[in-house]
């Protein structure tokens, strides 16, 4: 069953990519095994062991990709119901333990933490247990026992089972090789995991094979006696033949192609859109609110200084474009501008500023696929 | 005219040419796949015809805003999807303002109303188009959410890759992977609970 490739795995970069740079601490020169960083992924290290591990990956790509993998195998976990298997049972294991006493021994090992230790370990691997338990648990409703952790694995004494989504994903070849090599590994030595896919396996077969189910004879008549073929020969005639449409066509494609695709993509286009208005409203609020400033004296300091740097950059170009009448109409139209009232300039960069945050509320509401059909739809319950 | 040999954009080309025969030859293609997919979602087959052939319709009278760069396939399921979502969510409203406490005549008759729904979760029409469909599997996916179907049947029925499901759905990657993985947990246990 190979559906077509998760783009959403992470590329398997294994051996890609450079050695890590040589660091201080010893521990970090290795890359650490599968096991650690599954564990890494599911959340089971000790702070301390987390911390050195995310200083390796900081550095390596190689086991950065591998813990994503397996971050991704391991997604769907925390989605899943936990069901205890008995109400007290935690309550019951730990009245009998001191917490704080276990926590200090576990940080500094001393006469007294090894001591504790040796009460504190039956503990940790019987919530430890409990943990797998329960993931088993829900993990393999079918057969409703839960496969002993640590009957088929090696030298860690532990296990972990695959979750729904990891299945889905593997059955989808959706895994990258390694992680894949690793489930398959699992698998060959996990009846409860293997019946899992099993059943997975029946069910992607059983939604393959639904039909297509073909509508009432005669439905293509029913279509085209309802279809104008002149009219769309007519109308897409039209559209293809001016030129400027076609370049419209390009410029709107090449748009969409750079458009955001996700609502905070969208957020940040429309800030950055509106930016640049809310800036002029700013510096134009700052000369009307400033009484050593005018517009007319902005106006002939920008000019200054738009002639300092056309002559800098272009000579005689930029000075004989400047002295085209089309520019001397814009720059009469824009003096004429600042005879305005500051009061009414201001409104009306208050409206340009106003116009540009709608266009991109606007553009945001039509663009991004309101969020899909239902969201109260009744779920029933079974 | 062989068409045949020729893949989806060529004949849409021809279409748009004024070809009646084209047009015939796109729905020879896509009949079935439409009609599939909108029967599964609206559990009735003669208002799945209605939203099918206005599917059609629609698109083809739309062929010329069709960019040859997408696949055919997907611009046509998106048509036809958006017309059976928008009936869905219509229908939700009718069926609230139908069903609503306000509507029921007395207290029992509300407590009748509100068990039933509960019960199946389905229209009498649904239940009825639920037997026809017929098979366990069909039943099970009349259950899932909206969304979680027709992101399960794109793939698995018509074998949509998740980015052509994402393009069609009008959502994201990431929720396209979600609605299937949640859609197939939700199917593996109504059916574990059928066969218990
Ligand atoms: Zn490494
Ligand atoms: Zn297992």
């Amino acid at each position: 069953m190979s559906g077509p490739r998760n783009p959403e795995t992470p590329p398997n970069v294994g051996g890609g990519d450079p050695e890590p740079e040589r660091t201080s601490m010893s521990s970090l020169q290795s890359h650490p095994d599968s096991e650690r960083l599954e564990a890494r992924a599911a959340g089971e290290l000790a702070p301390q062991e987390a911390q050195a591990l995310d200083a390796h990956l900081e550095v390596c790509g190689r086991c950065r990709a591998e813990l994503e993998g397996w971050t991704l195998l391991l997604a769907e976990l925390g989605s899943l119901p936990e069901r205890a298997p008995t109400p007290d049972f935690a309550a019951r294991v730990m009245a009998q333990v001191d917490v704080e006493r276990v926590r200090q021994g576990a940080v500094r090992p001393s006469p007294l933490a090894r001591l504790v230790e040796g009460l504190g370990d039956p503990v940790f691997s019987a919530l430890r247990r409990l943990r797998r338990h329960r993931r088993a648990e829900v993990r393999h409703p079918a057969t409703g026992a839960a496969p002993a952790g640590g009957a088929n694995t090696g030298a860690s004494g532990s296990t972990r089972h695959l979750t729904p989504g990891g299945i889905q994903d593997y059955l989808e070849g959706a895994l990258a090789a390694r992680i894949r090599a690793r489930v398959d590994a699992h698998l060959a030595m996990c009846p409860g995991c293997s019946g899992e896919v099993a059943g997975w396996r029946v069910l992607f077969r059983d939604i393959e094979a639904l039909p297509r189910i073909s509508p009432a004879a005669g439905f293509a008549d029913r279509v085209m006696d309802r279809v104008r073929v002149e009219a769309v020969a007519e109308v897409t005639a039209r559209q293809q033949v001016p030129l400027a449409t076609r370049v419209g066509q390009r410029v709107a494609r090449g748009l969409d192609r750079i458009r955001p695709r996700s609502r905070r993509g969208w957020l940040v286009a429309g800030g950055l859109a509106a930016a640049p208005t809310f800036g002029v409203v700013a510096v134009v609020a700052s000369v009307v609110l400033s009484p050593l400033l005018s517009f007319p004296d902005l106006l002939i300091f920008f000019q200054w200084r738009v002639f300092a740097v056309a002559g800098a950059l272009g000579g005689r170009v930029l000075a004989t474009l400047a002295e085209t009448p089309l520019l001397h109409a814009t720059w009469e139209a824009l003096s004429g501008l600042s005879q305005a009232p500051p009061v009414a300039l201001l409104a009306a960069f208050a409206l340009a500023a106003a116009l540009v945050a709608t266009a991109s509320l606007v553009v945001y509401r039509n663009l991004i696929a309101p969020s899909l059909m239902g969201e109260t739809h009744a779920q029933p319950t079974a | 005219m062989e068409y045949a040999a020729l893949d989806d954009r060529e004949v849409v080309a021809l279409a748009c040419k004024g070809r009646e025969t084209a047009f015939r030859e796109l729905l020879a293609r896509y009949e079935r796949p439409v009609f599939s997919l909108v029967v599964r979602m609206v559990r009735d087959p003669s208002l799945a015809e209605d939203l099918a052939q206005e599917a059609f319709v629609k698109a083809f009278h739309a062929l010329g805003s069709y960019d040859p760069r997408y696949k055919f396939s997907s611009w046509l399921f998106k048509i036809a999807n958006n017309l059976t979502i928008d009936h869905l969510r219509k229908k939700q409203l009718d069926t609230v303002s139908i069903h609503g406490a306000p509507s029921a005549g007395s207290s029992e008759e509300e407590a009748r109303t509100s068990i039933a729904v509960v019960d199946t979760g389905e229209t009498p029409e649904e239940y009825t188009a639920n037997r026809e469909l017929g098979g366990q599997i069909e039943v099970a996916i009349g259950r899932l959410r909206p969304e979680y179907r027709t992101a399960i049947l794109l793939r698995h029925v018509e074998g949509h890759t998740y980015e052509e499901v994402a393009e069609i759905m009008e959502v994201p990657l990431g929720t396209v992977k979600t609605y299937i993985h949640r859609g197939r947990s939700e199917l593996k246990d109504f059916l574990a609970e059928v066969a218990a």
